[in-house]
């Protein structure tokens, strides 16, 4: 055969593409609607759909991101819940005991829970769970560290946790671990593992399902699109009347995207990563509100305390004290003046602190008591921002701007996350400040926070402050006693003390206090949580838990 | 030369070109700073796991030690496990890529006809208000990216009018069609279910719209200041001479020798686009390989990279050969020349 001979004949291509426009022109001209509003479907779908970053993880010692603790609350059971004021109430483990002698917590646990596929909850795949979660090491795994030493069970429906030490918040990071059947587990393994006779240990099963026994079971997990979950019907707390049938969690933040899911009503509840301009937007769409979940999380400018002349506490108050939180907070709709590195929802949390406001005089003052007062001029400080978060850059060039007026000189970095978290490793690649946005919180308490201190989080984008070893060794020493603390008030009282001693350090600027906003179709979704942080009580500061689909209800005749 | 050769010859460069293209992302993608095993496992994660997985993946290893694993591993068919989805990277692949082949095929029918028609026209009324309006359509075409055109699409054809889909490859409420090739459009029709046909075209049409616009209003251009190059030679006055219709002459005998620069603008755009469409598949929540590899390059997601890369690479270079077969096609000086050796 010869080119000459490899002729596509003309008549045939027209015919294809005359053919292939018939049938677009055709079938789209015979649709008034779109399909979703031409679907023969029977009655009005109870269905919750949100956005969110993506992509979500089904396996709860892969993901700690957003977007999979809102998966991990709906699809699995832990042993304890967490209420929005922060008290701990039995859920999987109806009742419990600690012996301070052995450290050890022991947990009876509910009879007859059954997962999604039937199987019977035992103490066996709670301490599979565990023990799993630990190995792997990955999600939230990093709470469990150096914290739990050994899991047994006895019996059926008896769990004992061994701990290395006392350690106070313990029952409240029991949230983020979530059960897991270990039998349907193990059953769905790749034996060519590297986890021994665990094989992959189910790590590329749980991708796209669920082994849990929670509300809702996994329908379908399109990894590069969307999570959609329906609800179990044999679910051990009973099924509630008016909640959702069914959840999707799409994988996409795109403002206009997201606008138009939400003017159609084929969208219930944004994720929190739209823009001040994009919530006002969605503000103006009928029925549409939007809550600000004040949850533990902050805009921060963290300081290296190794670098000159932010070695020098003084140059460090001097940059708190000229920058203008004011016009922070207008960037920031619905935030908060700080106090300190602890937000105001977390338990724990020093009222009596006063809130970081701008005071020029009181800039001036501490640069005159620097040893650089005579120098700053000579060093040019490094400000790093995320490219990621394009909201850190405004507060970024507004710390600039401040320090202008004293006259120390700030450059402005932009850098991708991937960069910033080698470059904090070390303290010579540190930047002078880093900007970082504070979003999860691993328990619901001041705790949660003060821990990233300690030297076990140094060379971290949470603590990249490389204090002076004896700073490090005393923060060390009191966050080590203050979490060890089993009574809870006394460990509250230690929280402020060690707050205080952190906001005296100057180690960072606490920019704002960020709200966590989301939009939802409030005209015909009731959904507590947001209610709650309208009316200014308390809310869960674990997005997951605040994100619970089964406390929902949907008001079939205002839906669209 | 005879088609065998001509093809053989193309396939033994576009080996090198893919060979070249892996190491050279590969490289990159290693000297990029940051750790994806890191990235992978969270900054919370302890360093022990950190380091385990830096070793599952030879990332402990000289670079050239890492791309003999990655070969081999290719050579057998396993890219290896992708970072971000745990999943095995070829099946990844294999999801991703028909959702972005189908925008392709529907970009490439708008692109074809569009182009031909309005660069036809512009040619045809060379200098006049018509031939004007087409120029500076074109010229705002070839200007505004893909995802404005997306966004301004969306909101159009969503937000203020409600008559397109504007999320996803098919409604939630539609039956997905057994998966036979993983085109929405040709499974939908091998089962004959064509409430899902339509269901998928309507989705289609604003991702491939987008991405068609601006190779579009390119190809149109080309058509354009190529018909209007030919209608100047001696074999259209010789034409009128013998008083052929104007309509049979441009339909006829001016149209395919000005196509020819077209075809190849256009098959290079389209082999293109699983480069340059993420954008657009992110604002439509597109599960596209183009997607994927964007999201793989920020989460510094190696074994993904490389496999995107691969395949883009693999599809540039099959697209160059089809281009040349067409061309080959519609020049009979190409044809001649190839079969005198010339």
């Amino acid at each position: 055969m010869t080119l000459k001979q490899f002729r596509v004949s003309r008549r045939g291509l027209l015919a294809g593409i005359g053919l292939l426009l018939s049938v677009a022109i055709l079938t789209s001209c015979s649709s008034r609607s779109t399909p979703s509003q031409t679907s023969n479907k029977p009655q009005k779908e109870m269905i919750v759909r949100m956005t969110q970053a993506w992509p979500v993880k089904l396996d709860p010692a892969m993901g700690y991101d957003n977007a999979s603790s809102v998966a991990y609350a709906n699809l699995y059971d832990t042993l304890v819940m967490v209420d929005p004021d922060g008290t701990i109430k039995p859920w999987v483990a109806k009742s419990w005991d600690y012996d301070a002698t052995s450290k050890t917590y022991t947990f009876k646990l509910e009879k007859g829970i059954k997962f999604h596929n039937g199987d019977t909850l035992t103490a066996a795949d709670v301490v599979f769970s565990a023990k799993r979660m630990l190995t792997i090491g990955g999600g939230w795994a990093f709470v469990f560290k150096n914290v739990i030493k050994d899991v047994v069970a006895e019996g059926e429906d008896t769990v004992k946790f061994i701990l290395t030490g006392d350690y106070g918040p313990f029952l409240k990071t029991l949230v983020h671990l979530p059960i897991l059947n270990q039998k349907q587990v193990m059953a769905n393994i790749k034996k060519d593992g590297t986890y021994g006779e665990f094989g992959d240990y189910g790590k590329e099963w749980l991708v796209t399902h669920d082994a849990g026994s929670g509300p809702y079971m996994v329908k379908e997990m399109k990894t590069s699109e969307y999570l959609s979950a329906v609800r179990f019907p044999d679910y051990w707390k009973g099924v509630e009347n008016g909640s959702p049938e069914s959840f999707k969690i799409i994988g996409t933040t795109e403002a206009a995207t997201v606008r138009t899911l939400m003017s159609r009503k084929e969208l219930e509840i944004t994720d929190e990563w739209q823009t001040a301009e994009a919530y006002s937007k969605l503000k103006e769409l009928p029925g549409v509100k939007v809550a600000d979940f004040v949850s533990g999380g902050l805009m921060i400018f963290h300081f290296n305390t190794s670098k000159k002349p932010l070695d020098d506490v003084h140059v460090r108050r001097a940059l708190q004290y000229c920058f203008d939180y004011d016009s922070a907070l207008k960037i920031f709709p619905g935030g908060k003046l700080t106090s300190g590195p602890v937000g105001s929802a977390l338990p724990g949390y020093d009222a009596s602190l006063p809130k970081f406001r701008q005071n020029l005089d009181k800039a001036r003052e501490e640069l005159k008591q620097s040893k650089y007062k005579d120098t700053i001029g000579n060093y040019e400080i490094e400000l790093a921002w995320t490219a990621e978060v394009p909201d850190e850059e405004k507060v970024a060039l507004l710390l600039q701007s401040n320090a202008e007026q004293l006259g120390i000189k700030i450059k402005v970095t932009k850098g991708p996350w991937l960069t910033w978290l080698d470059k904090v490793r070390k303290p010579e690649t540190t930047p002078h400040i880093f900007t970082r946005v504070q979003t999860s919180i691993s328990f619901p308490e001041a705790g949660a926070i003060l821990d990233y201190f300690r030297s076990t989080a140094r060379g971290q984008p949470t603590n990249c402050h490389w204090f002076a070893d004896n700073v490090q060794k005393e923060i060390d020493t009191l966050v080590g006693d203050a979490l060890a603390t089993m009574d809870t008030n006394a460990r509250y009282e230690k929280y402020k003390t060690i707050t205080r001693k952190i906001v005296d350090l100057a180690s960072d600027i606490w920019v704002v206090e960020l709200p966590q906003r989301q939009a939802y179709q409030a005209d015909y979704l009731i959904w507590p949580a947001a209610q709650a942080a309208e009316k200014g009580e308390p809310v869960n500061t674990l997005v997951g838990l605040r994100t619970y689909f089964r406390d929902m209800r949907l008001v079939p005749e205002k839906m669209p | 030369m005879d088609l065998r050769s001509f093809l053989l010859r193309r396939v033994f460069h576009s080996i090198f070109v893919v060979v070249g293209i892996s190491i050279v992302i590969f490289c990159i993608a290693r000297l990029v700073p940051g750790d994806p095993a890191r990235m992978a496992l969270g900054e919370e994660a302890p360093d022990e796991v950190v380091e385990r997985l830096r070793q599952e993946m030879h990332l402990d290893k000289p670079i050239y030690e890492q791309y003999y694993y990655w070969l081999t591993g290719v050579l057998r068919g396993d890219f290896g496990r992708s970072l971000v989805t745990h999943q095995p990277v070829l099946q990844d692949i294999k999801e991703t890529l028909p959702a972005t082949m189908e925008i392709a095929l529907v970009a490439g029918v708008i692109m074809v006809v569009l182009s031909i028609i309005l660069g036809s026209i512009a040619a045809w009324y060379r200098d006049t208000v018509i031939d004007g309006i087409i120029r500076v359509m074109a010229y705002f075409g070839v200007a505004i990216p893909g995802f404005v055109v997306a966004t301004v699409f969306i909101l159009v054809f969503g937000y203020y009018w409600h008559v397109l889909p504007v999320l996803g490859r098919l409604s939630s409420n539609i039956s997905v069609p057994p998966r036979v090739t993983g085109l929405l459009l040709v499974d939908s029709l091998i089962a004959g279910n064509m409430v899902a046909f339509k269901d998928a075209l309507l989705h289609l049409l604003l991702p491939a719209s987008s991405v068609a616009m601006a190779s579009t209003f390119q190809a149109a251009r080309i058509t354009r200041s190529s018909m209007v190059d030919n209608m100047q030679r001696d074999f259209v006055a010789a034409e009128r001479g013998y008083g052929i219709p104007e309509r049979r002459i441009a339909l006829r005998y001016l149209l395919k020798p000005s196509l020819i620069p077209t075809v190849s603008v256009l098959g290079l755009s389209l082999a293109n686009i699983i480069e340059t469409s993420f954008l657009v598949e992110l604002i439509f929540n597109w599960p596209g390989i183009s997607r994927y590899g964007m999201q793989a390059i920020l989460s510094k997601d190696l074994n993904a990279i490389s496999g995107v890369v691969v395949i883009a690479g693999l599809g540039f270079a099959v697209a160059n050969v089809i281009v040349d077969l067409v061309v080959a096609n519609l020049d009979p000086r190409i044809r001649l020349g190839g079969v005198k050796g010339a």
